[in-house]
Order: C-alpha cells, then structure tokens, then sequence
C-alpha cells in the first residue's frame, strides 16, 4: 500500500470518528458498564443478571427510557421540555384519581391523553407563534401543573393516594411486560422518526429551520407533531410511574426532566438537535444511568459515593460529547 | 488525546472503587432508608448506627430517600441498594413502604424519625403493613401527637410571657400534626386568657408556607410587624429565621420578637443566634440517642430473639429534646455529638456508650426487657448534657 493510501485510510477513519464519535464513545461506555459490572458482581457473588436484579434494572430503566424515547423527537429540533417531570405528575395522580372514581384505567388514559396533546401542541406551537424560546412555554407549563397538583393534594388531604386493590395493575410491574411495551414503544417512534418526514423535517429544523422553511417545510406543524409524540410516550410512562406502586403523589415525577436529560446526553444526544439526533440515544443512556444505579451497590459503593460517581461520569461525557464553540444549548 | 485521558480517568476509577468495595459479614447487612443527607444529625446517626451494628456483627448500608417522600423514589432507592445479605431496614420514610414489604416480604423493618402518617392514619397507603408480622413498630419525630407539641409551645409562650404572637404550618395534606398542633395552641391560649390579668393575642389564622419560606412582605401585613414570637410547627430554622433575621435588619418588625420552633441545625451562625436573648428561644427535636430503639428492635427480629414483653406494633414519641435556654443551647453545642467534628468525638459526646445500651439488645441479654428498651430510648434528654 502507498503512503498516499495509508493518508487516504487515515483521512477516511478520522472522518468517521469525526461522524459517529458520540456514538461511538455512548455505545462503549454502554458496553464497558456491562462488562465491568458483568465481572465485578460476579466476583461479589451477586450478578446484576440474577432474576431478581434484572427486574430491579428493568424497573428502574422503563420510566425513564420511556420518556427519553419520546423527548428524542424533542431534543432533535434543538428543544427541550422541562415540564415533562410535572406532567407525568399530573397524569399519575389522574390515572389514580379516574381509574378509582370509574373502576377502569381505560377513561384515565383517554383523560391524560386529551390533556397531554393540548399541552403539546402549545409547547410545540408557542415558541414559533410567540417568537421566544419554546422552553419558556414549558418552564410556564411545569409552574402550571405545580399549582395544579398542589390543588389536588391540597383538597384531598393527603400528600399520597394509592388505587384501589380491585384495580389489578401487576401487569405494570412484569418485567417482560415493561421490556415489550419499551420495544414496542422504540419502533413505533423510530418508524416515525426514521422513515417518515416528521422525523426527517424534525431534524431538519433542529440543523437549520431556516433552510427548512425555505424549502417549504410548515415549521409550525412539524414543530408540533414531536410535542404530540413525546405527549403520548408521557402518558405511557406514566402508566408504569403509577403502576408501579399503585400510587402517586404530589411529588410523582420531580426532576425526571433531568433523568431525561442525562440519559440522553450519557446516550450520545447532540444537544443542539439536528440530523446527527438518533433514538438509540434514549436507550443507550437510560441503560447506562440505571446500570450505575443498580450495580454500583451491589458491588458495595456507598450510596454517598454513587452520586459522585454519576455526576462524575456525567461531567466527563459532557465533555467529551457536547463540546462546541457556539449553540450547544437546547432552545 | 484529551478524551483518551478522560476515558483513563473512568476506568481508573470504577476498578478503584471494585477494589476498595467492602463485603457484608456476618449476621447482614441493614439498610437505613434516611430523610437526611447532611447535617450533624444525619452525621451522628451513621456513626451511631455503625458503632452498634460493629458491635452486633452487622454493617449498615445508607440509602437515601426520595426528598418528597415519593412512594415510587423510595421503592426505587431501597430496590437499588438491596442485595442478598440485607436482612432489616430502618426506614425514617413511609412513602412507598406498603411497596417495599411486599418486594421484600422476609425483611423486617422498623421506623423511625419520622410521623408514619401513611402507616397509622387510616387509608393511609401503605397502611396495610400493620397487617405484616415483620413490621416491629415506630418511634417517631419527638411528639407523635400535634396536640402535645401545640400544648408545650402555647407553655412555652405563656412561660416567656408574650402577648402576641403568630403561627406558620406546612399544609395540612402533607402535614396534618401541625395543623393539630396550632388547634391545640390556640386552645390552649385561649383557656390561659380565660383567667389571665393580661391576655395573649394569636394574630390572625396560622400562615400556611408550602415548603417555601415565609415572605418578608408578611410583616407588612395587619398586626404582624408589632408581633413578639413567631410560633413554627414547621421547620422554622429553614423557613421562618432567614426572614426575620432579614426584616430585623430591614427595620419591619419588632425588633425583640422571637422563634419558638422545631428541628435542628448546627450552622454556626444560626446556633450563635439561639439563646434567651436571641432569635431562636426555643427548639425541639428528637434526642438524638433514640436511635438505639430501632437498632435494638431489628437485632431482636433479626437474631430470633424477640423481647418477652413486646406488645405488637406500636407508634410512639421518641425521647424529647427542650433546648429552651441558653444553657442548654450552650450545653447541646459544646457538650453534645452535635458540635463533634469527627466520629471519636461523637461517639464520646453521645449520652450512651455501647457498655451503657448493651444490656438493653437481646442478643447480648436475653432477658431484656421492651418496657425498659422504650423507657431508656425515651429518657435522652438535653439535661443529660448539661452534667
């Protein structure tokens, strides 16, 4: 091979890490944590694949990667929504409250569903409509649901409510049940994503909308939609959150917009949006997250120190992924 | 070649800590479900609790509870930390409780610091755990009943001789005892007036803070700026002192008015603020030596040895700490685990070292008692730092 080959090989490589380092870096760390932890319990006689561990994995991974699965739609325009956390709030607490006054989750969903498309479509058509931000729409939406749940407890009297026992939800607590419904979930949204041009002009949009509008994309409408798909994948999170306890309260879903967040960037995520936005993002970062959660007790990291580490990993992956000179913040 | 580094950095420090990971021994491992983090409390639990379960061959595991008490967040956090050694856990939460006994039906657990609404109040949520034969029961936060703890303050307010005073309370879907304890003040003032030469006004209904702190602008208000003593049954030291502190220096209230209020806190500034004379008069919190009952509690169920006299799942106050003067405000900083810099100390400052409770665990004398188990835990007072 000539030296002008071997230049050419090297430019090539260089090219790829270039486009696909993130992705890279995300799936490795993946990778080293399933390795490192696949040895390191083991050696503690208490493997992070027992039964009993899985389903602790599985149940801590599923709220989160359910949200994150649909905030990709999000995060790919160069947005953000920090009312997610409040939002799954509101519908826990509407799931117990309808599925007790009716004896079937069937209304309650229909309920959350309604409110969750009337919040998205806001969120997705404020900021274009307003000129501002669409963040800010969400930071008004999340101190919204705030007074709202607070309402709630307010006139029920308690700070906790649990469902009635006639309603069977162990199905929400199956951990096939929850792996099925988060495939099921990631292919229906990575169709829509992948093959449809609401993903593609989603992307789009997050890369350039101006060069997106000119092209004549409706940027209202393909601003939306996403909002509409994220308001949908809330809801099914919020089924689980309930489910799994049977219960919710005034604090159900406090701060899970940054579990969403630092799921997405440990998983690769561009904060910026655009065409380098990819679902394997939400998965790979959920994953990531819930493995340091669960398998740093077991192989006997005190619990003090496990926050540290996360914050930690965190730091350094930012660093790594999210480094650019100008707009690495969402909008 | 930086991200080379970075990437050096992790593994360096994920095989360190493989390393340095410690095993369970023993008769297990227990896991304390905290509502603090930080502070010289949380500080003195930890090292208390250790000093016992070295003693008693078990080690203690941390775990965090969810901030809001979340049933789900602290189902999550105990399922996280568990593994197979953990035979108990003293958990001073009771969200999401129902939900960790029936994940873990063969550990016992035990409560503590905490009020165990959810568990005692009827159709609480995890009410259904007084049905479980591996829940041993609660000590709680200082009083259990709002009653007794609005009763001591209107005392107290009656004993300094203020005239008028106001109340704050955190709402009561969250907190129902302090909503009982202002109807019990207010009761109780009320029946001191009936005989009273000089009376003792309660300006206006009690103010409501929802976890946020109490508003400057509140002195603005009808009768508040001329107020002697601020009554807090929530955590005043956090959500009523900054204020005051704040209008004090602003001019906009009384400048000799005073806190009467629960919790502790060992920032500096704010214990040199406590005092006959100064802004806080008085605190209440549990004492701190209480947490043997729990401790004492799992290694009876755990070892098999169960107290003869135990009488099934009971609630009850924890031992009591009056700082109520500047003595024993001096007392609980200079002489108790409070104002301890390290471990040693804390051990040293406690009002029990292992040779004084020992006798009280089943496992080191079979033939302890429950009643006297209860009654010690109960008696930790500040007076005993003040010998």
């Amino acid at each position: 091979m000539t030296a002008t080959a071997h230049e050419k090989e090297r430019q090539t490589l260089q090219q790829w890490l270039t486009k696909h380092g993130s992705a890279v870096a995300s799936i490795g760390g993946l990778l080293f944590c399933i390795i490192f932890f696949t040895i390191t319990t083991g050696i503690k006689g208490e493997s992070i694949w027992s039964p009993a561990k899985l389903s602790t994995l599985i149940g801590d991974v599923i709220v989160t990667a359910l949200m994150s699965v649909g905030a990709v739609f999000i995060y790919s325009l160069g947005n953000m929504d920090v009312s997610i956390g409040k939002q799954v709030g509101l519908y826990s607490t509407l799931l117990v409250l309808i599925g007790n006054a009716t004896g079937s989750l069937l209304a309650a969903i229909l309920v959350c569903l309604l409110i969750a498309v009337v919040i998205g479509v806001i969120n997705g058509s404020a900021g274009e409509l307003l000129h501002m931000y669409s963040v800010i729409s969400s930071v008004v939406f999340m101190m919204v649901l705030s007074g709202i749940s607070t309402i709630i407890y307010s006139n029920i009297g308690s700070r906790n409510i649990s469902m009635n026992p006639g309603i069977n939800l162990t199905l929400f607590r199956q951990p096939w049940f929850m792996l099925l419904v988060l495939v099921a979930e990631t292919l229906v949204i990575g169709y829509f994503f992948y093959f449809t041009k609401f993903g593609k002009y989603a992307r789009a949009i997050g890369a350039n909308q101006k060069a997106t509008a000119q092209s004549g994309v409706h940027i209202i409408l393909y601003r939306v939609i996403p909002y509409i798909f994220l308001a949908c994948c809330l809801v099914t999170a919020s089924l689980f959150q309930m489910g799994y306890t049977g219960a919710a309260s005034d604090a159900t879903g406090t701060g899970f917009e940054m579990n969403v967040m630092v799921s997405l960037i440990l998983g690769g995520m561009p904060l910026k949006g655009g065409m380098k936005s990819r679902l394997s993002c939400a998965i790979i970062g959920s994953l990531t997250y819930s493995l340091l959660a669960v398998g740093l007790p077991i192989i006997g990291v005190p619990t003090r120190l496990t926050f540290l580490i996360k914050a930690a990993i965190f730091l350094i992956v930012v660093l790594i992924t999210c480094r650019e000179k100008h707009g690495v913040l969402p909008r | 070649m930086k991200k080379l580094i970075a990437v050096a950095l992790i593994l360096v420090m994920l095989l360190a800590l493989a390393g340095m990971s410690a095993s369970a021994e023993g008769k297990g491992k227990i896991l304390y479900l905290s509502n603090l983090n930080s502070g010289a409390q949380y500080e003195f639990y930890v090292t208390y609790l250790n000093m016992m379960a070295k003693e008693l061959g078990y080690t203690v595991e941390i775990v965090y509870g969810d901030s809001f008490n979340d049933p789900a967040g602290n189902l999550k956090n105990v399922k996280n930390a568990y593994t197979s050694d953990v035979v108990g856990l003293i958990s001073c939460m009771d969200g999401g409780l129902i939900n960790i006994m029936e994940e873990y039906p063969d550990m016992w657990v035990v409560g503590f610091f905490s009020d165990y609404d959810n568990v005692f109040n009827p159709g609480g949520t995890s009410e259904g755990i007084l049905q479980k034969d591996h829940f041993l029961g609660l000590m709680g936060d200082n009083y259990i009943s709002g009653t007794s703890v609005g009763e001591a303050y209107a005392e107290e307010v009656i004993a300094r001789g203020y005239k008028r005073v106001s109340t704050c309370i955190f709402p009561i879907y969250a907190y129902p005892k302090h909503t009982e304890a202002d109807r019990a003040f207010r009761a109780y003032i009320e029946k001191y007036n009936e005989t009273a030469a000089e009376k003792i006004e309660i300006v206006g209904e009690p103010t409501v803070l929802n976890f946020t702190p109490l508003e400057t602008n509140y002195f603005f208000e009808d009768g508040h700026d001329t107020l002697d003593c601020i009554v807090g049954f929530c955590a005043g030291t956090t959500f009523v002192y900054p204020t005051v502190v704040e209008a004090k220096s602003m001019g906009i209230c009384n400048e000799s008015m005073q806190i009467i209020t629960g919790g502790f806190d060992n920032d500096p500034d704010l214990m040199a603020d406590c005092g006959d004379d100064k802004n806080i008069v008085r605190l209440t919190t549990a004492a701190f030596e209480s947490i043997i009952w729990p401790m004492a509690m799992m290694d009876a169920a755990v070892s098999g040895q169960m107290y003869k006299d135990y009488p099934g799942v009971e609630r009850m106050d924890s031992g009591i700490m009056t700082i109520n003067s500047t003595a024993k405000f001096e007392a609980v900083i200079n002489n108790s685990p409070m104002g301890a810099s390290n471990d040693e100390e804390r051990l040293s400052k406690a009002q029990a070292s292992w040779e004084d409770m020992k006798n009280y665990f089943t496992s080191v004398n079979p033939d302890a008692s429950y009643k006297e188990l209860t009654a010690y835990c109960q008696s930790f007072a500040v007076e005993g730092y003040m010998k």
